[in-house]
């Protein structure tokens, strides 16, 4: 008998992103906490794009055991997976999450199955296919209910934005990564590092929390990461307090959008800096220019960079300061920037 | 064109069946699919699932190439083994069955093993409603068991009127009608069944009062132990002894569906076990899978009277529980008689008994009945 087919789809309107909805569906080790006919599924492999899982599954009394091979394509929200081996003659199917009007994200789910017996699978025909529907109808549920359960604790735990770059502690790791939003809960942000998401560290001055990530949208380095315990309101305000103060150091580039010299032991240039950070300058220079690797100085301060991007038609050259610019020294260097004014540059320059 | 002509004129049989237990069903699985295992609780949810369906048709069978009929087995897809299922499930199940085979205009209907306890009572609606005859097949496999004890006894030098019958589950259809057919030829009757008093209720409803010793008990062990010849007839649907629980020169003839005797593939040699209401065809029925039979030309007495009542409209059909008269089973006993090529089988298991294993037997139990009478002289 030829393959059956079922499929469902569920629709969330509102504030809901695709991320969550993923997280949850590739996320098979969870399934038998809030699928009622999952009752277990062993996780035999799994990399960021492929994994093995075994499967029991019990419908209407009926116990299914198999073995699939899974396919996460995390770019666009889809995971597909086949059997190899297992109850079915074969079995597989399809998850994809996909943007729903104008909010609100759209949950496809189909199977096509194959049981393999002969006569049997004939006579059962219609009345195990309807069993397989009402089972992928009460998976997708599960799906969605856990989906919502997800948004209600948002609502419940509501969210401070930030909006900033800081350095916080990833695995013992300082990183520098853009935090969109901090709750009781967890904390939102952009990194494009790798970590270990299943058991985080995250320190962020003398707090430290333990945490799982939420989602990780490889696509758009965007995590919401959940902490495993609910802070308290206490360090929550600090939390808030520290990501969002300026004291911080930014590698956030500050716009100078101003002429200055770039000056070696025996040459100046006057170059237009666009932007600077304490990681380097980003700088547009009209005439001939080769970078040399040699201490150079700005606004009266001694530095060394190397080139790292010298684009040709716009004449934009981005250095890198060799060591990352201390607060103290970064700060010192911005005042002198901001006060630098064209008369001294003149001079500087030798006109 | 003189076929189809044929083939329509021909009185139609529906075997209506299932498979009697657990082993069957997964032998059956194995069949249709040979490659691959599976759980039993899966495949008993399957089949509960599973509306009834046609397995197999057969054209043109004949006893005696004069009078042809044709055969058709339909599958009730259930189980003793489906604890959950509810009846109204099951007789459903046994109305689709009647319908597949109403359908293409079979007039009779042979109800096997527990399709027809569970329409017992309601034959007459069913019957009126798939313009069908019902028929449970009881009588026929009565006579049949009852023929066969006393053919047997006799092969093999056993004098049944010297002997003790203990009848397992002798309150039912089957046993009573046997118990009313066997008082008089046998010395004495131990009866068993679930309660006592559904065994006094038919002992007293024997229309010619007893003709023999009889006790009746529950106790089943004893009831084997002290029997020469036993007879199992009951709706158990595990084993309950096994070939090792037997005196030597026991005959033991096991009518259960299914069996209530586990036999080996090393038969024992002093005691002659065989599946009981079994008969012999010129003709084979063969599904393709094991129906628990020793050999495709052998088939059960239940739907076999399904086949003689589509022949012989005079032939009287069996329904409910006590209503196998001495009657019925002289008609059937006369048609095992005089129907071509019928013949009771003698087989067990996978094992199918030949002549000369019969006379080996007859040896055996001659050497045990004299070492007894030695014994007690």
């Amino acid at each position: 008998m030829a393959n059956q087919k079922v499929e469902t789809e569920a629709v969330l309107k509102g504030k809901v992103r695709k991320e969550f909805a993923w997280k949850i569906i590739s996320d098979y080790s969870r399934y038998e906490f809030f699928m009622e006919n999952v009752d277990k599924i062993n996780i035999l492999e799994r990399t960021p794009t492929e994994g093995k899982s075994e499967w029991f599954v019990t419908i209407e009394e009926a116990p299914l055991k198999w073995v699939e091979r899974d396919y996460y394509d995390v770019d666009n929200y889809e995971l597909r997976f086949e059997s190899i081996g297992g109850d079915f003659e074969s079995i597989r199917g399809r998850w994809k999450v996909e943007n729903f009007q104008n909010e609100g994200i759209k949950i496809f789910f189909t199977i096509e199955y194959d049981l393999g017996i002969p006569v049997i699978e004939e006579v059962l025909g219609h009345i195990l296919k309807e069993k397989m529907k009402t089972n992928i109808d009460s998976m997708i549920h599960a799906i969605k209910e856990e989906l919502t359960k997800s948004q209600d604790d948002d609502r419940k735990y509501p969210r401070y934005n930030i909006g900033k770059y800081n350095n916080i502690s990833l695995n013992n790791k300082l990183v520098r990564a853009f935090i969109v939003n901090v709750s009781k809960k967890g904390m939102m942000f952009y990194y494009d590092g790798e970590f270990d998401a299943q058991n985080i560290l995250v320190k962020i001055q003398d707090i430290a929390l333990e945490a799982e990530a939420l989602f990780n949208d490889l696509k758009h380095k965007n995590i919401r990461i959940i902490f495993k315990q609910i802070i308290t309101q206490t360090q929550l305000e600090s939390l808030v307090g520290f990501l969002g103060s300026d004291s911080i150091r930014a590698y956030e580039r500050e716009n100078i959008d101003k002429y200055m010299p770039i000056i070696f032991s025996d040459s100046a240039y006057s170059a237009f800096v666009i932007n600077i950070s304490p990681k380097g300058i980003l700088f547009r220079y009209d005439g001939t220019f080769d970078w040399r690797d040699e201490m150079f100085e700005l606004a009266g301060v001694k530095l060394l960079a190397r080139e790292v991007h010298h684009e040709i038609a716009s004449k934009t050259i981005r250095i890198a300061f060799t060591d990352t610019l201390n607060d103290i020294f970064y700060a010192d260097l911005l005042k002198k920037i901001n006060h630098y004014d064209v008369g001294q540059q003149q001079m500087e320059l030798g006109f | 064109m003189e076929n189809d002509l044929q083939n329509l004129k021909n009185p139609k049989v529906a075997f209506i069946a299932h498979p009697t237990d657990m082993n069957m069903y997964r032998s059956y699985i194995r069949y249709l699919k040979p490659d691959k295992t599976y759980d039993d609780k899966l495949l008993l949810k399957l089949f509960e699932w599973s509306p009834s369906y046609k397995i197999a048709e057969w054209k043109n069978l004949s006893f005696d190439n004069i009078d042809f009929f044709d055969a058709m087995f339909v599958m009730v897809p259930f189980l003793p083994e489906m604890k959950d299922i509810s009846l109204k499930k099951i007789v459903e199940k046994i109305d689709q069955a009647l319908t597949i085979a109403s359908d293409k205009n079979y007039s009779v209907a042979a109800l096997g093993a527990f399709t027809s306890i569970v329409l017992q009572g309601q034959e007459k609606d069913f019957a009126q409603k798939h313009n069908m005859v019902l028929t449970s097949g009881n009588s026929l496999t009565a006579a049949t068991i009852v023929r066969s004890i006393e053919q047997i006894s006799s092969t093999l030098g056993v004098a049944l009127d010297e002997c003790t019958l203990g009848i397992i589950g002798a309150s039912g259809d089957i046993g009573s009608a046997c118990v009313a057919y066997m008082q008089n030829k046998v010395k004495a009757m131990i009866l068993t069944a679930r309660s006592e008093a559904s065994l006094q209720t038919m002992v007293k409803s024997l229309a010619s009062g007893s003709g023999c010793d009889m006790k009746l008990t529950t106790d089943n062990k004893a009831a084997v132990a002290k029997s020469d010849i036993v007879l199992f007839v009951t709706s158990s649907y595990v084993p309950m002894f096994s070939q090792n629980d037997f005196m030597p020169g026991t005959i033991v003839c096991d009518a259960s569906a299914p069996l209530n005797v586990r036999v080996s593939s090393q038969l024992r040699d002093d005691v002659f076990i065989y599946h009981g209401g079994i008969l012999s065809l010129p003709f084979t029925i063969d599904p393709g899978f094991d129906i628990g039979l020793a050999s495709p030309n052998t088939f059960y007495g239940c739907q076999i009277e399904g086949a003689l009542l589509a022949l012989d409209a005079s032939l009287p059909y069996s329904w409910g529980r006590g209503n196998i008269s001495m009657k019925k089973i002289g008609d059937f006993i006369r048609k095992l008689y005089t129907v071509p090529n019928l013949r009771i089988a003698y087989s067990v298991g996978t094992h199918t008994y030949l002549q000369a294993n019969l006379h080996k037997y007859k040896q055996v139990f001659s050497r045990i009945k004299n070492k007894q009478f030695l014994e007690c002289a």
